[in-house]
């Protein structure tokens, strides 16, 4: 009985609230001032992301395939699918047309000082690309971001190696067509196959909770070593840019949470507290596949919408509308444009709210320094030059991606909540989600 | 045996008399026929065998001098006279911060000169790179260490050491503006078949050198770099045509541009520097190049700019 009573303490304290803040705060401490200590304690934080990745992808097949085939056999899914296709893009265009706002009126590339331009300068130089050209021989065309290739990158020739490979976008094109297949076969044998992809879920999410107790560690440790390998200098001199992108992030996840609230009929401080998870490894692992899990399980059990919609509708959200990566290219392409002092009109700024969605939508399939060069997307319609200002953007990139995914993560929340709404039986459910909560 | 022998002998005799008969017949002939048909040859074989009579006098000769003429001169007045261009120069030749004259020219030049065991002077009345050369073909300078590039017009008046300083043309673009043609193709394609306005140094090789590789260009002389520079950078003309240091020190020593700029290096272009000498101290060129060879003096532009990291915009 006492063990008892201490192991369910230890673990009580370990899923409060307070030992996060103690742990974010020990992150921040070490990767600041003790940069050493946070470089040997990496191999931790990439261990629990390492766990925590290794479910996704079986939790992303499995669910998606089974809401996909139950949707379809309860016969709803015209509804669910209406909505998706109304919610998804009216999102997207808010979402952009949102940065395309704030980065208007704020103007973060106008009237740079001398002093910033000098040190953008210099970064600049210290990237060294100085281009090398042969004037003769044979041209070597290199292939270049475009949307052909996104569209063909969207289906898998082998869905095992897609699997292996873990690209996430062809997964889910073939969950959703291997689900809408199974839902159109109507035996009982497939009822069977539905228990087992279930079952796998299950157990997968189960290790996922299961790992939710080691998050304190995981992330002191991510934290640690994201801060030590920021880089001050070039945090100031893109200062303003900066500061507009995390307000434009912190601004969209208010608004997000809003659209929670009034959907659910929960008080804020649950709804913050519910969607606490996937916040915070959203900040801390910069990884929107590794919050996958814990958006579905927040909604799901968090907030007592309808699983089977929110197994189909997070995912997808997440992996195909890349609402961060759409605001942050609709930031991005604005301040190039004030950097290089290019006026804009009305039809030019709905063509970066048009092309920074098309951006952001072809990030699904690439991730690191890949997703930032999709920003080509963006300003070769504005005829704007992209090498200089890509070496800033991803020299900023350490401070900006976990807003950004942050910002990701809530506008699938807030577009699968809007899609799912919930079931009249919160009264019933909410004991229970609180319970789980604790 | 005797008799064998008796018979041979007037045989050899006869046969080797009709051999030398042959011969004389056939030089004759050959000359006769040289002499009429190649005229040109004449003089040649005639200036071979002077070549042959000198180096016969002098190997007679008893006395020789203790050293070649050239490197002579330089030892008995006891200083290394170097021609420079009247004009600061950085990387090459430029005033330092803590005032003193130094660079990659100055310091070859001193090095030379204290391998010579003399002490270096340097003869900066020219004004432009070809006075520089001019001032080696009159002999007002033991040699020139200027950032002289080895063009065959230059090597009709003087020769070249071999390079210690090998670099690549460069080109200075405004991104905007060649964003502005991109259109979506790589910059590779759009550099090829550059279209708009080159600035270049007027009455400097880059004009002729723009006009045959960028045919479709048009091509603007600016009475100096700065002014090229310049037109660049406030978006008046598309680039700029120089070696690869000059552009590059423009985005290192003006930081603040480098957003606006993109050097290009061509890389099947090449710009070789060498010290430039009279065409008759062929002893002090032999000199030079070893020099430069023992010392491992074979810079390229990347690796003069990071011994030289501050470098500032030529005027």
């Amino acid at each position: 009985m006492f063990k008892f009573i201490r192991r369910s303490t230890v673990l009580t304290w370990l899923r409060s609230p307070w030992c996060l803040v103690a742990s974010v705060a020990l992150g921040i401490y070490l990767g600041t001032q003790h940069p050493i200590v946070a470089t040997t304690m990496a191999p931790i934080g990439t261990l629990y992301l390492g766990l925590l990745k290794m479910c996704v992808l079986p939790i992303l097949l499995t669910s998606i395939t089974s809401s996909v085939g139950r949707l379809m056999m309860s016969h709803d899914a015209k509804q669910s699918i209406q909505r998706i296709l109304i919610v998804f893009p009216v999102g997207l265009l808010g979402v952009s047309g949102l940065a395309v706002i704030i980065a208007t009126i704020a103007a973060p590339g106008k009237n740079l000082s001398e002093a910033t331009l000098k040190s953008l300068g210099v970064l600049v130089n210290q990237s060294g690309i100085d281009l090398e050209i042969a004037l003769s021989s044979s041209v070597a065309s290199a292939k270049d971001a475009d949307m052909s290739q996104f569209l063909l990158s969207m289906v898998p020739e082998n869905i095992f190696s897609a699997l292996s490979e873990g690209q996430t976008l062809k997964v889910l094109i073939f969950s959703i067509i291997f689900g809408v297949a199974l839902g159109a076969v109507h035996e009982p044998v497939i009822e069977r196959l539905f228990e087992i992809l279930e079952s796998i879920y299950k157990g997968c999410h189960q290790v996922i909770n299961g790992l939710t107790l080691a998050l304190p560690v995981g992330l002191c440790s991510l934290l640690a070593v994201q801060l030590s390998d920021l880089g001050t200098e070039v945090l100031f001199s893109m200062l303003s840019f900066v500061i507009v992108a995390i307000f434009t992030f912190i601004l969209l996840y208010l608004l997000c949470i809003l659209i929670i609230w009034r959907q659910t009929g929960y008080s804020l401080i649950q709804i913050f507290s519910a969607l606490k998870e996937p916040t915070i490894l959203a900040l801390a692992t910069s990884s929107s596949f590794a919050c996958i899990p814990a958006t579905i399980s927040a909604l799901s059990e968090g907030l007592a919408f309808d699983r089977k919609t929110t197994q189909l509708v997070a995912p997808l959200a997440i992996t195909i509308c890349r609402f961060g990566a759409v605001a942050y290219f609709a930031l991005a392409a604005l301040f190039v444009a004030q950097l290089y002092q290019k006026p804009l009109d009305l039809s030019q700024l709905s063509l970066i709210m048009c092309s920074s969605i098309l951006a952001g939508m072809a990030t699904s399939g690439t991730t690191g320094v890949l997703t930032l060069t999709m920003l080509d997307l963006v300003l070769t319609p504005l005829k704007l030059p992209l090498e200089a200002v890509l070496v800033l953007f991803i020299a900023i990139d350490p401070i900006i991606n976990p807003f950004r995914t942050m910002g990701l993560i809530h506008s699938s929340l807030a577009a699968t909540a809007l899609v799912a709404e919930p079931r009249g039986r919160m009264v019933e459910i909410l004991p229970l989600s609180e319970a789980e909560l604790q | 045996m005797i008799t064998i022998s008796k018979l041979i002998r007037p045989t050899v005799q006869l046969i080797i008399q009709l051999i030398v008969r042959l011969i004389v017949r056939v030089t004759l002939c050959l000359s006769l026929i040289l002499g009429c048909w190649f005229p040109n040859m004449a003089p040649v074989l005639a200036q071979s065998g002077t070549n042959l009579a000198q180096i016969a006098a002098a190997s007679n000769q008893t006395k020789r001098s203790a050293m070649p003429p050239d490197i002579q001169k330089i030892r008995q007045r006891g200083k290394l006279i170097v021609a420079l261009l009247n004009r600061e120069n950085s990387p090459f030749f430029m005033t330092d911060a803590a005032r003193d004259f130094t660079g990659l020219d100055v310091k070859l030049a001193a090095g030379l000169a204290e391998q010579l065991g003399v002490t270096v002077e340097f003869n900066r009345k020219a004004q432009t790179f070809d006075e520089v050369v001019k001032t080696v073909y009159d002999l007002k300078a033991d040699l020139a260490i200027s950032k002289l590039s080895r063009t065959l017009n230059r090597a009709e008046r003087v020769r070249f050491s071999q390079p210690y300083l090998k670099m690549r043309q460069g080109l200075l673009v405004n991104r905007l503006q060649i964003a502005q043609q991109a259109n979506g193709r790589s910059m590779t394609e759009v550099v090829r078949n550059l279209q708009g306005k080159i600035g270049v140094i007027r009455g400097s090789s880059y004009v002729g050198f723009t006009q045959k590789k960028f045919p479709n260009a048009t091509v603007v002389e600016f009475p100096t770099w700065a002014e090229a520079v310049e037109a660049v950078i406030r978006g008046n003309i598309l680039a700029t045509y120089r070696d690869e240091i000059e552009v590059k020190k423009i985005v290192l020593s003006q930081p603040n541009t480098a957003l606006t700029l993109q050097t290009i290096a061509f890389t099947d272009t090449q710009d070789s520097i060498a010290v430039a000498l009279p065409w008759d101290s062929p002893q002090l060129l032999a000199y030079v190049n070893q020099f430069l060879e023992t010392n491992f003096v074979d810079y390229s532009a990347e690796s003069l700019l990071q011994e030289y990291p501050t470098v500032t915009a030529a005027p």
